[in-house]
Parts: structure tokens; C-alpha cells; sequence
């Protein structure tokens, strides 16, 4: 809140509202303490202008009633008065993805905390709910803890978690990792999609703590690469699960990984959930209890991999292939440390032009 | 943006480099793989270039043929991915959106307000209102046909008072976007005319502020008279003084960043209205209106010979 006065006029300023006030509601406004009541104010006035007390108890209480509708006051709870509002309630939480706000809601929900995010996950059974709270249980936070507006959130992640290998039209299901309202993983083994939920939760932590730097793209290798053995980075705009299915046709294994997270003292990119520390054994449990619906794509395990190589469309120098590193759809910027961990990379990789493996 | 990445940028080959444009607080140049994309550019912003060495890099890149054959244009600011798109046009006209807007975004410790200014002598008169108002055909007339100086026709950047240059309206004598028909309103106004930079810009009629008039590019001023204008055609003209503070919210409403810099923009304003004379201008009639501030600025100073 912020204010100036005039000869007898005031302007008043609460974040990108202005309201102007005339000689006698700006009187009244400088008499709006928390302390004094109504009558006091409207008494007050009175004395200073030399008229009967209770003159102007309606031009009082019709401004202040003006004030409280315009947002500029806090009624006070034990009566004693409005106070002006100092500044506009902010919560530390960043759900502003239009996936997120498109997602359906889900019967269970859970809130962590992570990296100053609260980060809302929804779930399909009870049973889901739980174990993931018991994995990531450093980062719940308590029903009674949290805000109002994350309570009506739609959530970021949810689980889709097939509970039989065929469907009521006789389709085979698959286990799903939703990102708002978009399948990021999908996978035939309920462990695929619930270590992916990690990766994908990593997202929101600090990753400069962990030592990486976040760069859109996917990480492959072929088939049968372990860790410490070379991979390359892939430049891509999406994250459709197929793409993932497609490539492992072709023999390519892919990280399931919403970033390449990539350790610019090493050269190494990190597979897995860096930063983000959770109990595997709740989750495997889990998914135990669900069905395994067939053979499931490979792809990377945990670990450390050194880049060999980096292909983007139309990357044929490192200048080129730095551009072509374009922010992924959700729209998150490529942030400095990342920009000059990738321009350092490009000078010691191989470049390779054109994003489609297959040629 | 890292030394490292400036420097890539910089030492690679394109096919031509502007000079360095310096809009407000945010100073860039342009590397392109398209020879003509620099030349409008130092032909848009040619009172704000400079020698000096840019912060910032656009680059505006060429993709090879696709499997499709079709090719794609690529404008990033330092390294960062700003748009693709299959026609240069789209992509010269988000530079253009693009370099304005980080212009605001840079330009820390002013009140900014988006708006147009022109000046009689020391003396600033700023043009408020919103698209349509009438705001940038008042300010261009008052130069190309009354002799004013041109300041800006979009963003008016003021000191803060208390400093040794404060209340002072900074220019940035930029090109104004203007409508089709321009030439029916002002003949004396002059678009960018040569084909192949016309086939640059798409939709956009702009006219470089160098060649609004003869020494018409001014250093900064301070603003004596504010003016809300409204047109309305055929209307009579008519003005209302407005009260300091009346005319702090009126205007105020067309600050940029209000809830980031709060105090720095109201303090700002208000002692600008405080001090200016204020009015809200309604007519029907551009000449008129014309009129209506040379009179306001006569009185804060003798008017400079047109």
C-alpha cells in the first residue's frame, strides 16, 4: 500500500490498483488506525470541523464501507477497527502451468513440499496415496498446514495405476504418470511410472544444490548402455510417451526424465531424481501390488552418464546447436547457469545435425 | 547472459551485424543470416545507435530444408528461443515487440509510462491514453507539422525527483507505428517506402522518427503539461483541468510495473502532476487539438519557430 496526499485529495496505490479519494473520505482514511472505531473517527472529524458529534457518522460509515468493498481495508476481528491492509498475502507456491489447471481431479491427494514449491499429487486409490507419502515422507506437508488455495488446486502429477491386464472393453491398460493433464510416462511395470514420479518431482527442488542444471531435451543411448558408459543429448520440444516407444523399437533406450540434468563439472548427465531424497522401498512395494502388464520399453537406469555427443535440427556447429536447445513447451526459460553449462559441453562433444535418429 | 555465450555469439559468422541500439536501458544488436533485417533495424532505431558494445544479441537464423522441404526462421535473444516461424516478417515483427518490451523491462529507478512526449524548448508535454486515444497521430502531428521535438511515441521514462536529473523525461525516439491511411491525415509523414524492406514488415506501416523532421530528435526534458486525450470524431474540443491528484490516477492507470515499483512510480507521478499542468483533451479535430497543447506549452515558454 502506498499513498500521496494533495490539498486535500489522496491517491492510494495497492498493487496495480490506483484509488482516488476526495477531501472527505481522505480524512477519514488517515483515521483508519486499527484503533479507533467508526464513532470515534466520525466524533474525531467533528471536533475538527466544529460541528455536532454524530454529524457525519454516515459520510464515515459510508466510506469506510467504500473502503472495505475496494479491498483497502482488514475488518478487524475484535471490533476495535479496520486497519489499512500493509500488503497483499503471497504464498510461496508455483502451480501456474496450464496442464496443471486442465487436470481432472482425483479421489486422493497429497501436498510435498519441495525446493520452496508445495506440489500437489493426485491419486486414483488410498492405497497409492499412502505409500507415496511413506516414500517422500521428509516432504509432506500436513493437512492442517496447508493453505486454502492449494486445497481447491488442481494437481500437478497424478497416478493412474492399472489395477487389472485388461480393460472393460478389453483394451491393455497401462500405468500412467500425468503431468496436469498430459501422460508424460507410461510404462507396463507400475515401478516405471513411480521412480519417473521422482524424477519428475526433482523438477521443482533445488537443483543447484544438487550440482546440475536443468536443459530441455532427452538424454538417449543404445540399447543395453549402463552407467558410465556414453549417451547423447537429443534436442526436443515435446515429451509424448510414444516418442519414447518409438525409439525403443528402434533399440534406443531414453531417460525418464522431465530435463536433462546435466553436471557441468563432470560432463555427465544425472538419470534419476537429483537433489530429492525418497525411500524406494514403499514405492516398489506399491507397485508390486499392481499388475504387470507385459514387457515394458527399456530405459536408462539411475546413474551417471558421460555425453558423447549432442543432435539437434539444424545444429551443424556449436553456435547452432545452442540455439536449437530451445525452452520446452511448459514454457520455463533456460536459465543462465544451464545456457553456460550446455555452450561449454558443445565445445568438447561431437555434434550431430538433425533430431530424427534415424538418420 | 555469460561472457561465454556473449562471446560465441558474438564471434560467429552472420551474414551482416547492426550497430549497437541503445532503448533506454537496454542496449542489443542484431546478428542475422538475412542481410536486410540489420539495414531496417539501423534504419528504425537510427537516433539510438551507437559504437558502444551490446549487452544483448538477437540473432535471426535460417534453418536447412526440412524432409518437407520447408524451411523455418528463428529469432533467439541471447541464446534463448524467442520464435520460429516459416516467414521472416512474423519474425522481424516479434524482434521489434520483443526489443520494446525488454526496453521496459530494463530500464530500473524511472516511472515509466506508456504514452507519447514531445517538447517546445525545455518544456515536455506528455501524451497518455490508451490504443486509440489518439495519442501517437497528436504527438507525431505536433512534430511533423507543428515543429515540436520528437521524445517518444510509447514509453515515457521519468527520473525520480531528488535526483540531480530528476523529473526529466528521457528519450527514446524510437519508429511509430501508424495506420494505413496515414498519408490522408498527414501527408507530411513518410513510411518506410522501399520494397524490400517494406516485405519485411508484413502489416506494419512504421515511420523512423529520423524522418519525422529535420532536427526534430531532442535531448530530455521536463514535463510541464500533461495531456489525457480522447478523440472522437467530429466532437468539439473541449478540456477539463484536472486536479493533481485526479490527474495522478488518471494517469497512473498507464504506468508499467505499478505493483513491482509501487512507491517509485506514484512518488514519481506525483510530483509530475503536481507541478504540470494537467488537462483531459477531448476533440474531433487534430489540428484543434494541436493547438490546444502548443497553447499549454506557450505558456510555460516561448515556442520554438516551426
Amino acid at each position: 500500500m502506498h499513498s500521496q496526499y494533495f490539498d486535500g485529495e489522496a491517491v492510494l496505490a495497492l498493487g496495480d490498483e490506483l484509488h482516488l479519494l476526495n477531501p472527505v473520505a481522505s480524512l477519514v482514511w488517515q483515521c483508519c488506525d486499527g484503533e479507533s472505531s467508526e464513532t470515534e473517527i466520525a466524533d474525531d472529524l467533528a471536533e475538527v470541523f466544529g460541528v455536532e458529534p454524530g454529524t457525519l457518522k454516515s459520510d464515515v460509515e459510508k466510506a469506510i464501507g467504500e473502503f472495505e468493498s475496494a479491498g483497502l481495508l482488514v475488518p478487524d476481528e475484535d471490533g476495535a477497527g479496520a486497519s489499512q491492509r500493509l500488503s497483499r498475502v503471497l504464498t510461496a507456491y508455483d502451480l501456474d502451468c496450464e496442464s496443471c489447471k486442465e487436470a481432472q481431479p482425483r479421489a486422493f491427494r497429497t501436498v510435498l513440499e519441495i525446493g520452496g514449491h508445495l506440489v500437489v499429487i493426485g491419486f486414483d486409490t488410498e492405497d497409492a496415496c499412502i505409500s507415496v507419502e511413506a516414500a517422500f515422507s521428509s516432504y509432506v506437508v500436513a493437512r492442517s498446514d496447508i493453505p486454502a488455495p492449494v486445497n481447491d488446486a488442481r494437481p500437478a502429477f497424478s497416478l493412474t495405476l492399472a489395477t487389472s491386464d485388461v480393460d472393460a472393453r478389453g483394451i491393455k491398460p497401462l500405468h500412467l504418470l500425468y503431468r496436469g493433464g498430459e501422460v508424460v510416462v507410461s510404462g507396463r511395470d507400475a515401478s516405471r511410472v513411480l521412480n519417473a514420479l521422482a524424477s519428475y518431482l526433482a523438477f521443482h527442488g533445488d537443483l543447484s544444490a544438487a550440482g546440475v542444471v536443468a536443459i530441455p531435451g532427452l538424454v538417449v543411448a543404445k540399447a543395453g548402455t549402463k552407467p558410465g558408459e556414453p549417451v547423447m543429448l537429443l534436442q526436443a520440444n515435446t515429451r509424448l510417451s510414444g516418442r519414447e516407444r518409438r525409439l525403443a523399437k528402434m533399440g534406443i533406450m531414453v531417460a525418464d526424465s522431465p530435463a536433462i540434468w546435466l553436471d557441468p563439472a563432470t560432463d555427465e548427465v544425472v538419470v534419476g531424481a537429483p537433489g530429492i531424497s525418497f525411500e524406494t522401498s514403499f514405492l516398489l512395494s506399491l507397485a508390486e501390488g499392481f499388475p504387470r502388464l507385459g514387457a515394458d520399453i527399456a530405459i536408462l537406469s539411475p546413474g551417471r552418464y558421460p555425453v558423447h555427443a549432442v543432435s539437434a535440427r539444424g545444429a551443424h556447429d556449436p553456435l547452432s546447436a545452442l540455439l536449437a536447445f530451445a525452452p520446452p513447451s511448459e514454457g520455463w526459460p533456460l536459465a543462465e547457469p544451464a545456457l553456460e553449462a550446455l555452450d561449454a559441453l558443445l565445445d568438447r562433444v561431437e555434434i550431430i545435425e538433425g533430431n530424427d535418429i534415424r538418420e | 547472459m555469460g561472457e561465454r555465450v556473449r562471446t560465441r555469439l558474438r564471434s560467429q559468422d552472420f551474414a551482416a551485424t547492426s550497430r549497437t541500439f541503445n532503448l533506454l536501458g537496454f542496449s542489443a544488436c542484431v546478428r542475422s543470416d538475412a542481410d536486410l533485417v540489420p539495414e531496417l533495424v539501423e534504419l528504425l532505431w537510427a537516433p539510438l545507435l551507437s559504437d558502444m558494445e551490446p549487452e544483448h544479441v538477437f540473432t535471426v537464423t535460417q534453418s536447412p530444408p526440412d524432409l518437407n522441404g520447408i524451411v523455418a526462421w528463428h529469432l533467439h535473444l541471447d541464446a534463448l528461443h524467442v520464435v520460429s516461424a516459416p516467414a521472416l516478417s512474423i519474425v522481424v515483427s516479434h524482434l521489434l515487440w520483443e526489443a520494446n518490451r525488454q526496453a521496459l523491462e530494463n530500464t530500473p529507478g524511472h516511472a515509466l509510462l506508456h504514452s507519447a512526449a514531445v517538447t517546445s524548448g525545455d518544456h515536455a508535454a506528455i501524451i497518455v491514453g490508451p490504443q486509440g486515444s489518439g495519442k501517437s497521430t497528436l504527438a507525431v502531428a505536433l512534430v511533423a507539422r507543428y515543429g515540436l521535438g520528437y521524445l517518444t511515441d510509447e514509453a515515457v521514462a521519468i527520473s525520480p525527483n531528488g535526483l540531480p536529473d530528476g523529473l526529466m523525461v528521457q528519450p527514446y525516439a524510437k519508429y511509430i507505428s501508424v495506420a494505413a491511411n496515414i498519408g490522408e491525415i498527414l501527408p507530411e509523414v513518410s513510411p518506410i517506402s522501399d520494397p524490400a524492406l517494406v516485405s519485411l514488415l508484413g502489416e506494419l506501416v512504421l515511420v523512423p522518427a529520423s524522418s519525422l523532421r529535420a532536427e526534430s530528435i531532442v535531448e530530455a526534458a521536463r514535463p510541464s503539461v500533461v495531456v489525457l486525450p480522447t478523440y472522437i470524431p467530429n466532437a468539439p474540443t473541449k478540456i477539463e483541468v484536472l486536479s493533481p491528484a485526479s490527474a495522478l490516477h488518471s494517469v497512473g492507470q498507464h504506468s508499467y510495473h505499478l505493483a513491482r515499483d509501487t512507491a517509485l512510480v506514484v512518488d514519481t507521478l506525483a510530483a509530475v502532476t503536481s507541478s504540470a499542468r494537467c488537462v483531459a483533451l477531448t476533440s474531433g479535430y487534430l489540428d484543434d487539438a494541436c493547438r490546444v497543447v502548443l497553447d499549454l506549452l506557450a505558456h510555460e515558454s516561448p515556442r520554438q519557430a516551426s
